[in-house]
């Protein structure tokens, strides 16, 4: 379950931010890459919730600033959700 | 009003000053407007004959409405220090005495004149402020009124406030542009009546903030942290906004800016809270410290207010004017997190971008919340003001 939601996230990053697919592959977490600023967070986010169908609160922004933590919590919700 | 549109759904409570305070912007032919009181959900306005058409000013509004609420997320609202108190004892309107009292003068929308006594209030709150920034060993810097285009594009400032700025031009080197200036240039009772073509392009604009300069000062540098203070006038323009010293396009501005790692910049913040809380207590006035957002361009407000408000990034001091039954921000502590640090490459010993948090005071908002407060009688004042003006009131 867990690899298959991680390779999503990767590739809902990589969507979002137009990375390359070597780019894609680094490690990724807010402010490692030019576009992850706060717009470009919140842009994740929302392509984030259409990907997986759950529906982030206000307090869960700060907590998802890479891939380990948006892996995590969007486990957590889809399990609440 | 003669024309009404439905909005498709209705304005959240909290959202309602946020979206009338945008609506100013969206034609020039809107003379007046308002939102529905109970449901929310339908503007009615008024238009300016012979302007834009009704149907392209209420789609406006309806873009407005969406764009406010796309991506919006219900955020908790954070009060870290809270002293309203009930029972005010003024609830008069200040702006009427003190123009009586010729300490006021109005010279249009959102400019005003101060007199001596104002002047010395004013001062003696800056002079509270600077002690603070003292205390932190911030020293004095001064800056330009005038920023240029290139500082505030790359503060994304150009994009993120764009109906706030006030540009800034002068004629262009051309003889025949000076002469033909100087001839037709007049008032006409409305405007300043010139040809566009002899002004030059804007390459600045009048600062809408002090801290900016700062991080420009200290751009392409590697340093371990600073702190600073400066004063220096701000220019946002408000549109129909505009009202009193509530909201001035030309207003002062005291700042404490921090630049450090990230941990460095919140404690100093956190510090600098506390600071404030003690003086405004010093002052005797009633107030609530909470979380807050920018009132960012339509386009990016619901993410980036979102944002802000998520992260922590924006508290503001609210103090209650009494005579209008809401609350004016009279000062606010931002934090920035590594936004200037990489935007102009001010980095730490180690590398990394800076963090950078700034503290400000309207200092014209906080004589008026202060009169507001207190009224015009200085016998009625706190000690620890009275005990230290010249000329009573």
């Amino acid at each position: 379950m867990t690899p298959e939601i991680e390779d999503r996230v990767r590739k809902t990053i990589i969507r979002t931010f137009n990375l390359s697919p070597e780019d894609g592959m680094r490690e990724l977490r807010m402010g490692s890459l030019p576009g992850w600023d706060s717009l470009g967070h919140m842009r994740l986010v929302v392509e984030l919730e259409e990907e997986f169908g759950v529906s982030f609160p206000a307090y869960l922004l700060p907590e998802i600033l890479d891939m380990d933590s948006i892996v995590r919590e969007t486990l957590k919700l889809q399990a609440e959700q | 009003m003669n024309h009404s549109v439905q909005l498709k759904s209705a304005i959240p409570a909290d959202l309602v000053d946020e979206f009338l305070k945008r609506l100013p912007y969206i034609s020039e032919s809107l003379l007046k407007y308002d939102l529905t009181t109970d449901s929310r959900d339908r503007v009615h306005f008024d238009l300016r004959t012979g302007g834009d058409e009704p149907a392209i000013v209420s789609s406006r509004i309806v873009e407005v409405a969406d764009k406010l609420l796309k991506a919006r997320r219900a955020s908790s609202v954070k009060v870290l220090a809270s002293r309203i108190k009930r029972d005010a004892s003024f609830d008069s309107d200040p702006h009427p005495g003190l123009e009586s009292m010729d300490e006021l003068h109005r010279y249009g929308a959102g400019r005003y004149g101060f007199g001596p006594r104002l002047i010395e209030l004013m001062n003696l709150f800056d002079r509270d402020v600077a002690a603070i920034a003292e205390k932190y060993k911030a020293p004095a810097h001064q800056f330009p009124t005038l920023i240029g285009a290139d500082l505030l594009d790359r503060s994304r400032y150009l994009r993120s406030f764009p109906s706030s700025l006030t540009m800034v031009s002068h004629l262009r080197e051309d003889m025949a542009a000076i002469q033909d200036f100087a001839r037709v240039a007049k008032w006409d009772g409305e405007r300043l009546v010139h040809n566009p073509d002899s002004l030059h392009t804007i390459q600045c604009l009048l600062s809408p903030s002090v801290c900016f300069h700062y991080y420009s000062w200290l751009k392409d540098r590697s340093i371990d942290s600073a702190s600073i203070t400066a004063i220096g006038k701000c220019f946002r323009y408000e549109s129909k906004n505009m009202d009193g010293l509530e909201r001035l396009w030309d207003f002062t501005m005291r700042e404490i800016i921090f630049v450090g790692a990230g941990q460095f910049v919140l404690d100093q913040r956190s510090q600098m809270i506390e600071e404030t809380v003690a003086l405004l207590d010093r002052w005797d006035l009633s107030f609530e410290i909470r979380s807050a957002n920018d009132p960012f361009f339509i386009d990016d407000y619901a993410s980036m207010a979102t944002f802000q408000l998520a992260f922590d990034l924006k508290f503001e001091v609210l103090a209650p004017l009494p005579y209008k039954r809401k609350d004016l921000a009279i000062g606010s502590f931002n934090y920035h997190q590594d936004f200037f640090g990489r935007s102009f490459n001010i980095s730490g010993t180690d590398g990394d971008p800076l963090h950078t948090s700034c503290t400000g005071f309207g200092l014209e908002r906080v004589v008026l919340a202060f009169l507001a407060q207190h009224g015009l009688d200085s016998a009625k004042w706190p000690d620890h003001i009275t005990d230290r003006i010249r000329s009573r009131w």
